[in-house]
């Protein structure tokens, strides 16, 4: 198919044979990964600048080895968050950028549309390493392609996202592309962690706070990272409770599918909103996601750059 | 420059009457010397033709923001007033958070001066509620009013303590000061930066839910209604919002209310593109909140229609949305955009926009106005027919964050009459 998008700022607008593209094509990729020597040199002479605004080691990582691996110049930096509010303006550096004429940019930062606003203000295509809580799409695609590898079709399936939705791009990413695919998503959390309009703004969404009763008939469980500070945003009361209420634990993971797949897209909190046993588990798909985290990175790094793969 | 105009042929808005009618008006020596249905011509006087357009006292807005002192590299009293008679408004109130803010006569009386000293749209002052704005002791209203200013607000913070406010109310009162609220309770906004709705649910973006304008009303109102003083709700913008206010007119409680252009036209899904233009305070909300505040204007809820004209340079607005500070500009642009809104569409009788543009904003302030001969020349004439663009040329303002900047609009001011002045656009 040809692409027609220059950017990949999120996943909500992507169509099923668009998603399924980079899927298959990520699929390739893996392969390529299995070899002796993992190289590709269908981007060579390109150049990607990773920039990450936001503290990250797995998604900076991954994107840096995804250029790599397929032979681009990869060039990052990182900065606290802090440092860019005092510092230099994003439009400065988007400036900076346009005249070092680099062919792609991977963005990671913590507000909401900053993808969006350097990829509206450059020619280099940008891909969305996440901005704020609004989208993550290629965790959202390793998402994608780690339930498919193991459940083949995801149509029909279901899927229960666990956590601090609100505040998640992990989540709103995931929920955009499950039910694309065909996938029943369902959430699951206390009131205080989930959008009050959630319902009305994604309408086949199940909304529960009852974990027990949520897991029944489960394909998937996707358990969400707990961040300590929203406790003391007064967003839940203490770590024993929630974990109390929301662990995924062995004996909880009873109540799902027999075959069921636990997801998290990391770094886990263990004993918080997953225990170890189970997150190190026969049903645990997580070591496997941050592989294909680097095949999905390499497949929407080439699609974008219009590169060219050898046979 | 003649000092003796005729107007022809134009539809005059008598706000005595609340009604348009078609007359011919005659200014001398900065007056109106004369209305009748037909004027004829005189050598020495200069002919206005005014057919098909609209003749009204000039607009008076409640609510801007000038910037000077403090920020003059955004706005300043003259730039303020020149885009203020551009937009056909002689009067504009000035907001007190400036810095320093207006919490003394001294600050007041510059400003009473200064706009004096320029000629150009009347600037009236409002002082803070209380000093440095910093919602602990009151302000000296009594010295403030010597200074010229015409209401009092902490706008941009609510009063946090009921107890100041409640104390505000009660000594404003005394000086017949209405004390203007900006109804958001603050803690359920922190570093909000949209209304709290499905489009914020899927954009991730921080809210400040159309609740805080709830809880901040219905204390405001109750203390108000304790107090017996006046209070004065600035830009009105949910449907929960409308309805106390309007429960509380009918129990005869001192409540008056205004609502923005952008509140009128616009809804939170402008917000999808991430475009800090559309990022305001208090936020764009729903498309039925918005109906709700339409229905408002209609049923005498709402009494005026301010601009809150807010001045932002284009380095700071042009930057992640979480960054980039509120508020967008609006005097002139706002007659234009309502018109073709809300008239054309025949949403609203052109009487009643007219209305909360002149004579319901002066009677916030406890004034009265009408259009009669021997008055002081005080009018605008629009043609709503007429395209123009609104860009950095026609622009008045030192600061261009207006969602409608770069397009073009339908409806413009001509002419300004003003303290024996003509001013043509």
């Amino acid at each position: 198919m040809t692409w027609k998008h220059k950017n990949l700022l999120g996943l909500e607008g992507l169509a099923v044979e668009e998603l399924t593209f980079i899927l298959d094509t990520a699929e390739r990729f893996h392969e390529v990964l299995e070899r002796p020597i993992p190289f590709v040199p269908a981007l060579r002479g390109k150049t990607i600048l990773n920039m990450f605004y936001e503290p990250s080691t797995r998604t900076s990582m991954s994107f840096a080895m995804a250029g790599k691996r397929l032979s681009a110049d990869v060039v990052g930096f990182s900065k606290s968050t802090s440092a860019v509010q005092k510092g230099e303006t994003l439009l400065d550096t988007v400036r900076t950028i346009e005249s070092m004429r680099v062919d792609g940019v991977v963005i990671r930062h913590s507000c909401p549309g900053a993808a969006r606003f350097i990829a509206d203000r450059i020619e280099a295509f940008v891909i969305n390493a996440g901005d704020g809580a609004h989208e993550h799409p290629t965790q959202g695609l390793l998402d994608l392609f780690s339930a498919r590898k193991r459940l083949g079709s995801l149509e029909g399936k279901s899927i229960l996202i666990v956590g601090d939705i609100t505040h998640s791009r992990v989540f709103r990413s995931a929920a955009v592309g499950f039910s694309t695919l065909g996938a029943k998503v369902s959430v699951c959390g206390p009131p205080t962690l989930i959008p009050k309009e959630l319902g009305k703004a994604y309408p086949d969404l199940e909304i529960t706070a009852d974990f027990d009763r949520a897991l029944e008939g489960k394909d998937i469980i996707m358990m969400l990272r707990m961040q300590l500070e929203r406790q003391r945003r007064g967003l839940f009361p203490s770590i024993r409770e929630y974990r109390k209420l929301y662990c995924l634990t062995a004996e909880r993971l009873k109540k799902a599918k027999s075959d069921v797949v636990v997801m998290h897209p990391g770094p886990m909190n263990r004993g918080i909103e997953i225990e170890p046993r189970v997150a190190d588990g026969p049903h645990s798909v997580v070591l496997a996601q941050v592989r294909a985290g680097v095949a999905v990175r390499m497949a929407i790094l080439y699609i974008l750059a219009g590169g060219e793969l050898e046979r | 420059m003649s000092d003796r105009y005729v107007i022809h042929g134009g539809y005059a808005f008598f706000p005595q009457e609340k009604a348009l009618k078609k007359v011919d008006i005659e200014i001398a020596e900065g007056r109106i010397k004369k209305i009748a249905a037909t004027i004829s011509p005189e050598s020495d006087a200069k002919a206005i033709e005014a057919e098909n357009k609209l003749i009204s006292p000039g607009l008076i807005d409640l609510h801007v923001h000038l910037r000077e002192p403090g920020r003059e590299d955004t706005e300043t009293l003259e730039t303020g007033a020149w885009a203020a008679l551009a937009g056909g408004f002689t009067t504009v109130c000035a907001m007190p958070n400036t810095c320093p803010p207006t919490d003394t006569r001294e600050q007041a009386a510059f400003i009473s001066k200064r706009s004096e000293e320029l000629g150009l749209a009347r600037i009236l002052p409002i002082g803070t509620v209380t000093k440095k704005r910093e919602g602990v002791e009151i302000a000296e209203y009594g010295m403030l009013k010597e200074g010229g200013v015409i209401a009092v607000s902490d706008d941009g913070d609510w009063i946090v303590s009921a107890e100041v406010m409640r104390r505000a109310l009660e000594y404003a009162g005394m000086l017949g000061l209405p004390v203007i609220t900006h109804a958001e309770e603050p803690t359920m906004c922190a570093d909000g930066v949209m209304n709290e709705s499905t489009v914020s649910a899927r954009l991730g973006l921080k809210v400040r839910p159309s609740v805080a304008e709830e809880v901040a009303l219905e204390r405001d109102i109750a203390l108000a209604a304790y107090t017996g003083s006046h209070l004065h709700v600035a830009h009105l913008t949910t449907a929960r919002g409308v309805q106390l206010v309007r429960e509380a007119r009918s129990r005869d409680v001192k409540v008056t209310a205004e609502a923005t252009p952008h509140h009128l036209l616009l809804t939170d899904e402008k917000l999808s593109e991430f475009d800090a233009n559309f990022k305001v305070n208090p936020p764009l909300r729903t498309e039925e909140d918005r109906k709700a505040l339409v229905a408002a204007l209609k049923d005498g809820t709402i009494q005026a229609i301010a601009t809150d004209h807010a001045p932002h340079p284009l380095e700071e607005k042009e930057q992640e949305l979480d960054l980039a500070p509120a508020g967008m500009i609006g005097l002139q642009t706002a007659l234009s955009v309502l018109w073709e809104a809300l008239i054309d569409t025949r949403t609203l009788a052109p009487e009643r926009l007219l209305a909360l543009l002149t004579v319901g904003p002066a009677e916030v302030l406890g004034r009265k106005l009408e259009l009669k001969e021997g008055e002081p020349a005080d009018l605008m004439v629009f043609d709503p027919g007429v395209s123009w663009v609104f860009d950095a040329e026609s622009n008045r303002s030192l600061s261009q964050n207006s969602p409608w900047f770069g397009k073009t609009l339908k409806g413009k001011v001509q002419h300004v009459f003003l303290a024996e002045k003509h001013f043509e656009f």
